[in-house]
């Protein structure tokens, strides 16, 4: 049961910055915290290619980690079940500010309610003039065991089968929807057919923050829909926008029946490749 | 390029010649990483033929050096991919243009 928002505010966790069970989690590079973070935060860094939040896999990039890795990484940080886990990072980009989330997704994942994320992140934190420290904060090591949300992700197979019933959204850059621009680890043009295309660095002020939710509902409503459960399926490069997007449909914007496609265009157009469309609008 | 992770750069590459060791490109392949790779290094002319090939192992954080004997004036760039130990995902160098 969820008890605090999604989206938190400097100014709400500086209130509850003294609170027992809250847990802040820094997922920026060791020597980025060091030189100072907010009182209090656990330093969890996040690489895309190898970090407690990430593995590579069958080649696959941003694939989660066992739920054993996973369990130890959130006990280590002193996470029970009844914590509040505060998420921050730099938001100087579109990858800080989806990392952030993405690592929110997985915290999600791993069973636990109470998970929210730093509005503006660390940069905003401090341009407001708020307490940072150089002291390296020690957290308690917990034991922590969940019941993990399998139900979050579906394979490239659930997706065959739903493409033309379920709503597909691709997160990525409209360019690499539409086929103009390729990334390395996906490197045939398109789109998985019938998805429909949100791009997900739309989503954000040019600060780094969230743009108010009034225009982030409208923009998902014209997109998606408004029935709330109706089934959809979210997918990107490799896992890091889709993970926004679910996250303010299910957490913000309470869509009940909404999956990521975690492997993404990356695994879409490994052998056996999924069906293409290429250079369309859908 | 457009993409929706942001891979770290990972490696760097620092060529330099000496005068007294004409024709031979020394080039530092830098680690910037905590964790080990491989770079698989190309040289290229302006044809885009290639000239010269080599990978190189590197554990985090290492430094290593490469020589390099060639016809420099026929060397257009240093290109090529790297990845992560123990993966075969190929990821792409920062092209180094040389004689440009």
């Amino acid at each position: 049961m969820r008890y605090i928002p999604p989206i938190v505010t400097t100014d709400w966790l500086e209130k509850n910055l003294d609170s027992s069970n809250l847990v802040i989690i820094d997922i920026r590079p060791k020597n980025e915290y060091i030189e100072g973070h907010i009182p209090r935060s656990v330093n969890i860094p996040f690489d895309p290619l190898k970090s407690a939040w990430t593995t590579v896999r069958d080649d696959l990039l941003l694939e989660l980690p066992t739920p054993e890795e996973l369990f130890q990484t959130i006990g280590l940080a002193g996470i029970t079940q009844e914590s509040t886990v505060v998420v921050v990072n730099k938001v100087d980009t579109s990858f800080n500010r989806a990392d952030i989330v993405r690592v929110a997704v997985e915290l999600i994942y791993a069973g636990l309610d109470n998970v929210a994320v730093l509005d503006g992140g660390y940069n905003k934190w401090v341009k407001e003039g708020r307490l940072v420290t150089k002291e390296v904060y020690q957290p308690t090591p917990k034991l922590y065991r969940g019941t993990l949300r399998e139900q979050i992700f579906v394979n490239k197979q659930q997706v065959l089968e739903k493409l033309g019933q379920a709503v597909i959204i691709d997160t990525r850059d409209p360019d690499v929807y539409f086929g103009i621009s390729i990334e390395p680890w996906g490197p045939i043009p398109g789109h998985i057919p019938t998805a429909k295309n949100l791009p997900v660095p739309w989503l954000w002020t040019p600060e780094g923050l969230f743009r108010p939710l009034d225009v982030i509902k409208q923009v998902v409503e014209n997109i998606a829909g408004t029935t709330k459960d109706k089934e959809i399926i979210i997918y990107c490069g490799v896992g890091g926008y889709s993970a926004v997007l679910w996250y303010l449909m299910t957490q913000v914007l309470e869509y009940t029946n909404v999956k990521i496609y975690d492997g993404g265009w990356q695994k879409w157009v490994k052998d056996p490749r999924g069906p293409i469309s290429v250079y369309r609008w859908e | 390029m457009s993409a929706c992770v942001e891979i770290p750069q990972c490696v760097e590459l620092k060529p330099s010649t000496k005068k007294e060791a004409e024709g031979v490109l020394h080039i530092n392949v830098i680690n910037k990483c905590d964790y080990d790779l491989i770079v698989f290094l190309q040289i290229r002319d302006k044809q885009n033929q290639l000239l010269y090939s080599t990978s190189i192992d590197l554990k985090a954080s290492e430094e290593k050096s490469v020589e390099v004997s060639m016809n420099l004036t026929n060397a257009a760039a240093i290109s090529g991919e790297w990845s992560l130990k123990g993966t075969s995902l190929k990821l792409p160098l920062k092209e180094i243009p040389l004689n440009p």
